[in-house]
Order: C-alpha cells, then structure tokens, then sequence
C-alpha cells in the first residue's frame, strides 16, 4: 500500500477536499440544471469556465502569494483598471490615429503597451513594498489607498488623454489574441506552474513561507525579509496589470470606472478557499488554482439552476463560501475540543439570523422566475423552519453530557 | 498520607491525537503545603496543572477541591473555586499595561467604568511586593522577560488565590529576583496558601518543597517527602536512567581570537540612561566559551544582537572578527560571515511553527540542498537527518511539527539549524532557559565539543552556577556597563553578583 499513500501524499488533505467538492458540484449542477447544459454542451460550459477561472486565476495567483507572505493585497481589482487604462493610454499616445480610426495599431505599439504596462505593474508593487517596508504602513493601509487611488487615477488619466469616460480597443490582432481562451488558460497553467515552482521548489520561496510564517523569526535567521515583500508585492501587482490587459481585449473598451470592481474579493476569495491563511505561512498554488476553479463553478452552477444572471448572486456565494471554507478548516484543526456553536445569548442570537438569512435567500432563489409570488414566499418560509430545526437539533446534540470531566 | 487534602486528584487521563499526555495519574495535595510536581519537558505537569487550572476542560477521571468534585469550564471556574496558576509561557496581552494584564477579566470598575486609579494602585502595591520597580501604566510588551513574568506572578496573587500554581515561575528571573520571589512564597506559606510548584530546578525544590511528585512520561512514578531522596536520585527518576554530573574542566584547547570587540555602544535614544551598552570590550578566542552575566536589562541579549547585526539602531565601536573589521546591518550579514545567534524566546523569535522538523532545520542552509537554484527534496531531507542525529533531537520524524517537540528538542532543532551554516561564533541566549535537566545536561555535551571542535562560544544565562559550569571567562554587565571579568578559576557566584549589581559611574 506504499503506492497508494505516495499517491494520497501528491496532495494536501486540504486540496483533496476540494477536488472531491468540485466534482460534487459539477455533479449537481449537471442533474439539477433543467437544460443539463454541462451533458449536452459540455465545449461551451468548457469554454466558459476556462475563461472565467484562468482570468481569476492570474491575479488569484498574486493575491496568494502576497498572502502567504503574511501581508495583504486590498488593490487587485484597482490595478486591473489602471493597468488596463496605462495599455490604452500608451496606445492612444503611440497611434492616436489608429486607436481613432479602428486601424490597426501594429505589433510595435501592442508589445509596447504591454509591456509599459507591466512596468507599470512593476511600479505599483514597488510602491506598496516601500510604503509598507519603509514607511511602515500595514500592508492594510498601504493596498487600500492603492483601492481607492488608482483607480481614480485612471479616471483622470481617461479624460485627459481621450476626452472622454472610455478608451475602445478596436485593433483586431490584440483582441483575438487577448481573447482568446486558450491563450488565457495557457497564461494562467504557465503562470501557476512558474508560481508552484518558486514555493515549493527554490530556497526565495522556502524563505517566502519563513517569512510569512514568522516575520520577526525570518529576520533573526538571516532572510533579507524586505527584499522579499518587495518581491511579493511586484509579482501580484504585476499579475493584475496583466489581467488588466486581457480584460480590455477581452472587453473591446478601457473603463475605469467599473473594470475590475471588487475583484480582489474574489482573489482572496479564491486564495483564502483554497487553503491560505491570513495569518501567512500557509497556502499552496494547487490549493488556489483549485479555490479558482471551484469558486467558479459554483456561481455557474448557481446561474444554471436558477436561471439568473450569474453576477446577480455571485457575491452572495463567494461569501458564503468563503465563511464554509474557513470554518471547515478550523474545525479540522479543533478536532479534539468540542466547540458550541449555539451555546449562549450569542448563539442564540446568531441562530435566529442564520434562520432569516436562510429563508430569505431561499425566497429569492425561488421567486427568481416569478418574482415575489406567493409560492417563492412559501419556500422561503418552509425553508427558514427547516434552517430553525437543523439549528435546534446541533444546538441539543452540542449540549448532550460528556463523559468524565 | 496526607492530613486534611485539599486537592484531589484521581485517575485522571488526558489523552491527544497520537499521545497520552497523562496515564492514569492520582495523588493529593494537603492544605497549605507546598508540593513540588518534578519531571522532563513532556512528562505531563503542564498538562495536570492547567486540568487544575480549568485550561484543559476535558479529560477522564475526578478532581477534587476541599472534598467536592470538580467540573472546571474554564479558568473562571477554577478562580471561583480559589485556584491560581502563574504560567510558564507568558499568557500577557502585549498592548495593555501591567495593570491592565494583572486585573483581566476582572477589572475593577465603578458604575460600569474602568476604576483606573485603584488598579493602578493596587498593581502597584503588588509589583512592590513582588520588589518591582516597573511603571504599572507601562505597556508590557516593552518590558524585559523577567519583567513579564512577574507581572504573570502578580496577576496571580492579585486572585487572593487559596491555591497557587506555579509554573516554572523562575525560568526568566535572575538570582536577586528569585531570592525575592522566595520572600514572597514564604509569606503565601504563612497566610496557610497551598501552593504547587513545577520546576526543573533540584535546589528550589529542595529548598521550598514539603513533599515532591515525580512525574514522567504521563505517569506518577512516587511521591515523596522531601528529606527522602537526594536531588541527584529525584533527577534519576525523572529521567530513568543516571545522569553525570558534567564537568568541562579538562584542558579545552584555546585557539587564538576569533572575535574581538572595541568599545561597543549601543544608543538609547529618548531614555534617561541614554546608552543600552557604553564601551563593551573583550576578546573571544576558539575553543573558548565566553559567559556573559548580568542582571535583567544590564544588556546580554543587546550586546548578542548588536554582534549579529540584528539590533534596530546601528552600534558603535569595532567589531572585528578573524583579523577583518566588520559592520554588520542584517543578520544576512553576519550569518555569511559565519556568525549565528539563537534567541533567546525561542517560540517568539526561533520556531516557525507552522513548518516540520526538518524545514525549520534547514532554513538557513538551503544552499546546501539545492542543485541549479533549485531545491532537492532528498538533499534536504538528508541534511535534515543528519542533523537530528548529530544533536540527538528526540522527535518522532523529521517531517512532524516542530510544535509537537519537547522544549528541550526544539531548542537543539535551532541550534542545529545554525551549526548547518557552519559558524565560527556561535551567540547562544539563555539556550537552557525552559528546558529540562536531560537535556540541559546534553546542550553543555554539545557545546563543549562544538568548542573542541574550534568554535568560539559567548553564551548568557540568568543561572549562575550553568555559567560557572560551562565558561571558561565571564563578563559581567551592569546596566549596559562592563563591570567585571572573570576567569573561570576567580569566578565565584559572590563575586558575579557583586558585579552584576554594581551600580557604575
């Protein structure tokens, strides 16, 4: 049986977990949806996934490793928009009549843009470092201005540089390229195994666990621990400039405004279900890839067997399961302590929010053909004594008599 | 057996994941006694004292207080019931003051306000008794280990506790401290407050104890009163097997100067004193191991750190190691150089406790495990094995949690990690601090051959006689001064002390 547990070994108990729970999803998605769309159209649902999951996947890849490095990376989503509004920008400021008329730019301008706006990239993460390094910010501080900033930045600078709210993209060579989903899958395996390789496989990334481990600890052990940070940040803040540049190809348009809004939620989302802890020191690229891909699917199971828009409950699912990851991973650790969770005012008070939310949501998901009919209420509301009963059942189980002391 | 028990303890088992932390284990405790629970690091007295304590909430068997059965939730519960625990690892919030740490939980209040005022008092009033001379307003985490710990012992006594346990409530005090702690202890004795002792230490037990338990490996092997045994057979049933008196005497061969230091000064801005060490000079030759002596806050650990290169404010003064001047701003520096330092709080400043055995072995040496940039699993699982055998780490692989290794063990999986860089000076603060007499006993073995072997050693303690034991000189400190030299024939503990407590102009 030696080969069956070097076989369990290749990975984590963690990741394990959420591979069996990803094929537990795309089972259930492939049963409940009423088009079955996963069995009949399995190239488009292929198609769909791989493109979502791999433009995730880029910049998740940077917010998991600033994480294990025990920081924080609040500015993903604020440095896709900038970064996709430096790309235009150069392009606009190279072929002004190109980006006017819908010719095409030419491979210069395009490999000069990407690559600006990578430098770019480069820049913003050397800033975070110094902030934090230097100055002293918590990572915290310093990735929240960047939220905030930059993506008023790339505002101000779409105005300036095309009088307007928007840059569009017409060139043909840079949207086939960047939309294309097998490039974007290629750029994120490329990108993941390049990551792996660096954690697990050399002593920089051996140093990058010490270091988010136990900062104080790394220093004393002779680990240039500011080096490091400035490493971490750049490589994340360089992943989102390039999922800048694929979203605006992708997109056909720069619009700062509303490109990339809230997407280092789903980063960290993705980093955090897929097994890092804010802590630091923890974490694991295959984790991360698979908190992608799982992440991924479940919205677009969700969208599939309720037959809404994806986005509508997106933020609702990343967060439940966020909260579900998370707890199922402290609760692996507490195996041995028996831990209440409906003990107390608290618990009680907790319960009956949980009995709420629980029937709201089910309301909703039930009225999302119909809207607010009476039959979605019923649910909702059968739903809620159902939530109510479980609740009361773990909370007697919880309080049954323990053996000695 | 004993009169009146007030604590009774019967059949408890605690067991974990993989380990039996306590085998069937029952014994009383009378009232007003003070009982010694010896045993090595990993023989279960923690784990029976925080049972004690309501720590450890659940677990088999009975505890008794004043002949009423126990079910301790929690901390709280065991305080109601009388019971106070002094902790061997720090249990402070570093953010609030001492007076703050002293009544958490049980803060004074008037109308539902902080009473900030009878706090700081009474904490006050405590540290004075404990003849601590801190600010109580002080936040803690500014505060020298010694420091913390007696303001852990202040909480304690704050509880007005019936009973008192102490865990290893000496590992950071230097002599002067524990002789007041003993004044202390004396007048608990005569208010009749039972107390419970854990230590490592044969000549506090000997001195304080009425009765001791030896525990070991979970189990009670015998309690007993305390003129029945010698130390030296108490240390043999703790362990199981003899352990020689160590002796380094004979001829250690002196090498010439490895390390040479000229006036060092370390800045204290906006303190009164203004320096943490003013004109540090000495020599370090190999072969040779230096002990550096001194009161809390005289400056060991600063001065270790300003030699590794790892103190925040730049020293001055020359260091020159091998016959070349160095100025070292990272402790990257002085590791190439072939300098190492282990910390003194190891869990704080040593351990990655999320990484195994192994990876926190061979952190700073993963040069050596790598072919073309790239990391060799099997190199690094050699260096790592070679390692635990050469240091006699106990562990039960080396790809566990260095969390799961006794005191004793983690410390020498640290000093391995810095012999695999192959030092020429090795800084060991307080190395024996928390760890057991086994394997102190072993950690001398080790240094002594890492000498003979051509290491040049500056070791700090807060124990007087390990110093007397391992160095051939020591240097004594006081508040940042050098204020005596001693070879290790003129060395005597009157003479350290003396020194130590030398107020200098």
């Amino acid at each position: 049986m030696a080969l069956r547990r070097r076989l369990l070994a290749l990975l984590e108990p963690h990741e394990w977990g959420l591979l069996l729970a990803i094929v537990i999803v795309v089972g259930v998605t492939t049963v409940v949806d009423q088009h079955h769309t996963y069995l009949y159209d399995p190239g488009r649902s292929l198609h769909d996934i791989c493109r979502q999951a791999s433009m995730l996947g880029i910049f998740a890849l940077g917010s998991a490793l600033v994480i294990i490095t025990g920081g924080i990376d609040l500015s993903a989503g604020s440095v896709i928009a900038f970064s996709g509004t430096i790309c235009g920008s150069i392009m606009l400021l190279l072929a002004p009549e190109a980006m006017e008329s819908g010719e095409p730019l030419g491979t210069p301008v395009i490999v000069a843009a990407i690559g600006g706006t990578t430098l770019v990239g480069f820049f913003i993460g050397t800033l975070h470092a110094w902030l934090i390094t230097e100055v002293g910010l918590p990572p915290f501080v310093a990735t929240l201005a960047s939220l905030v900033g930059l993506r008023s930045l790339g505002r101000a600078m779409t105005e300036y540089l095309a009088h307007s709210t928007q840059i569009q993209i017409f060139d043909t060579q840079f949207r086939d390229l960047t939309k294309s989903v097998a490039l974007q899958g290629v750029l994120f395996i490329l990108l993941a195994a390049a990551m792996w390789i660096l954690l697990s496989r050399t002593v920089v990334g051996r140093h990058l666990y010490a270091l988010g481990g136990n900062e104080e600890a790394a220093r004393l052990s002779g680990i240039r621990t500011n080096r490091l940070k400035w490493l971490a940040y750049s490589i994340a803040a360089m992943l989102s400039s390039l999922a800048g540049i694929l979203y605006i190809g992708d997109q056909g348009v720069v619009d700062p405004q509303t490109l990339g809004r809230a997407y280092e939620l789903n980063a960290i989302a993705a980093a955090v279900v897929g097994g890092c802890s804010l802590q630091g020191g923890v974490g694991t690229i295959l984790g991360t890839v698979l908190g992608c891909l799982f992440l991924r699917l479940v919205i677009d199971g969700v969208a599939k067997m309720i037959h809404s828009g994806a986005d509508v409950y997106e933020g609702l699912i990343v967060g439940i399961l966020v909260v579900l990851a998370v707890a199922f991973n402290e609760l692996r650790r507490a195996r041995d302590t028996r831990k209440q969770f409906f003990s107390g005012a608290l618990g009680i008070a907790a319960g009956t929010v949980l009995v709420l939310f629980g029937g709201i949501v089910a309301a909703l998901l039930a009225g999302t053909q119909g809207g607010a009919t009476p039959r979605s209420m019923f649910t909702g509301l059968a739903v809620a004594v159902v939530v109510l009963l479980a609740i009361v059942v773990v909370h007697r189980y919880e309080r049954r008599p323990k053996h000695g002391g | 057996m004993a009169i009146d028990p007030i604590i009774s303890v019967a059949h408890v088992t605690k067991r974990y994941p993989g380990v039996v932390a306590l085998d069937d284990v029952s014994l009383t405790i009378a009232r007003g006694e003070l009982h010694a629970i010896v045993g090595e690091n990993g023989a279960g007295k923690s784990t029976l004292m925080k049972i004690l304590a309501g720590i450890i909430p659940h677990y088999e068997g009975q505890v008794s207080i004043a002949g009423h059965v126990v079910h301790f939730d929690g901390t709280r519960d065991a305080e109601q019931a009388g019971i106070g625990i002094v902790h061997q690892e720090l249990n402070l919030v570093e953010e609030l003051s001492a007076a703050a740490n002293i009544y958490l939980g049980r803060e004074l209040h008037r109308w539902g306000f902080l009473d900030q005022t009878h706090m700081l008092d009474a904490a006050g009033e405590l540290l004075r008794q404990l003849e601590c001379d801190i600010d109580p307003n002080q936040p803690v985490a500014t505060l020298r280990v010694g420091d913390q710990q007696l303001v852990e012992i202040a909480k304690a006594l704050s509880l007005d506790a019936a009973i008192l346990i102490l865990d290893e409530p000496t590992s950071a005090l230097t002599e002067f401290e524990v002789a007041r702690l003993d004044r202390v202890i004396a007048r608990l004795r005569a208010q009749g407050v039972t107390m419970l002792y854990i230590s490592h230490k044969m000549d506090e037990v000997f001195r304080l104890a009425e009765r001791i338990t030896v525990l070991r490996d979970g189990q009670l092997v015998r309690t007993m009163d305390r003129n029945e045994m010698s130390p030296r057979e108490v240390t043999h049933l703790m362990v199981g097997r003899e352990i020689e008196e160590t002796t380094f005497n004979e001829s250690r061969p002196r090498g010439d100067t490895v390390l040479k230091v000229d006036r060092l000064s370390l800045a204290w801005p906006g303190h009164a004193r203004g320096w943490r060490l003013r004109d540090i000079s000495f020599q370090l030759h190999r072969g040779e191991i230096l002990g550096i002596a001194g009161l809390m806050g005289a400056g060991r650990t600063e001065l270790l750190e300003c030699l590794f290169g790892a103190s925040l404010v730049p020293p001055q003064g020359r260091v020159t190691l091998d016959g070349q001047a160095v100025r070292f701003s990272h402790p990257a520096e002085a590791m190439a150089a072939g300098i190492a330092l282990v910390c003194e709080d190891r869990k704080r400043l040593g351990l990655f406790a999320e990484m195994s055995v192994a990876e926190n072995i061979t952190l700073c040496a993963l040069a050596d495990a790598t072919v073309a940039g790239f990391l060799r699993p099997g190199r690094e699982v050699r260096l790592a094995e070679e390692s635990v055998s050469r240091l006699g780490v106990k562990t039960s692989g080396i790809d566990v949690s260095i969390t799961s290794l006794s005191g004793g063990n983690q410390q020498k999986a640290i000093i391995a990690r810095w012999l695999l860089t192959g030092p020429k000076v090795l800084l060991l603060d307080d190395p024996t601090r928390g760890v057991d007499v086994g394997a102190k006993a072993e950690l001398y073995a080790l240094m002594d051959r890492l000498c003979r072997q051509g290491l040049g050693i500056i070791v700090t303690s807060s124990e007087l006689p390990e110093l007397l034991t391992l160095c051939d000189r020591i240097l004594v400190l006081s508040e940042g001064q050098q204020t005596a030299e001693f070879t290790r024939e003129e060395a005597t503990e009157e003479r350290i002390m003396e020194a130590a407590t030398q107020v200098a102009g």
